[in-house]
């Protein structure tokens, strides 16, 4: 009777085991908007390269960060010394 | 600091929860390969309603952005920036914790048939990336 064959073992790689779940974290489905396009409109006669391309993506990102900025203090101007 | 690692990234027509089950609240329905224009339809479809559902583990807070882009060209892998979606905000706590998300992306606008991507993206570094196609 012929030798059975040695079983091979598959060959998983080895995963990490997952962290444990967030404790007290309550669904969360929020709803988002897309930044651009904004309206059919809005595309109309354009090249969608212009409405939906890197230039526009450019422009959202730096208004947001514009935005972001902190604005400096208004400082009211100095007084004039009083007169003697 | 440890990476952000993502175990699951998927889109799909709709994502509801239960809070009666808050070990596993999210139940996806439709998850979405292959997308069609429905009845009386044409491209540019004007926006699709879609989720993204997103399992991943980190620590501390992280701002995250999915963008949607079209693939124009397989040979050079040449994309199309569509739109975007975010600043997806997640605080993971002070530890290593696993943060189940499912977001509701209004409005998706697919201008042609094509395929497209999903990217998962924190800072500029794309994290997960799921594929669907829109036929024609």
């Amino acid at each position: 009777m012929p030798a059975e064959p040695e079983k091979q073992q598959p060959k998983i790689p080895r995963r990490r085991l997952p962290a444990k779940p967030k404790e007290n974290d309550s669904p969360d489905m929020t709803e988002y908007e897309p930044i651009f396009p904004v309206t059919p409109e809005e595309r109309k006669g354009q090249s969608p390269s212009h409405i939906w391309g890197p230039i526009r993506l450019a422009e959202q990102r730096a208004a947001r960060a514009k935005l972001a900025q902190p604005q400096p203090p208004t400082e009211p101007p100095p007084e004039p010394p009083p007169a003697t | 600091m440890e990476p952000v690692i993502v175990h699951h990234f998927l889109v799909c027509r709709r994502a509801t929860s239960d809070f009666s089950q808050p070990d596993n609240p999210y139940s996806l329905h439709n998850v979405v390969f292959q997308l069609s224009p429905e009845a009386g339809e044409a491209y540019p479809l004007d926006g699709i309603d879609l989720w993204v559902f997103v399992r991943f583990e980190g620590e501390d807070e992280h701002e995250f952005w999915v963008d949607v882009v079209r693939v124009a060209s397989d040979d050079e892998y040449e994309v199309e920036e569509i739109t975007t979606y975010g600043p997806l905000i997640v605080p993971f706590g002070h530890a290593p914790r696993t943060v189940i998300r499912a977001w509701y992306l209004r409005g998706v606008p697919f201008p042609i048939a094509g395929v497209y991507e999903f990217r998962l993206r924190q800072g500029s570094e794309i994290i997960a990336v799921e594929t669907i196609r829109l036929e024609e």
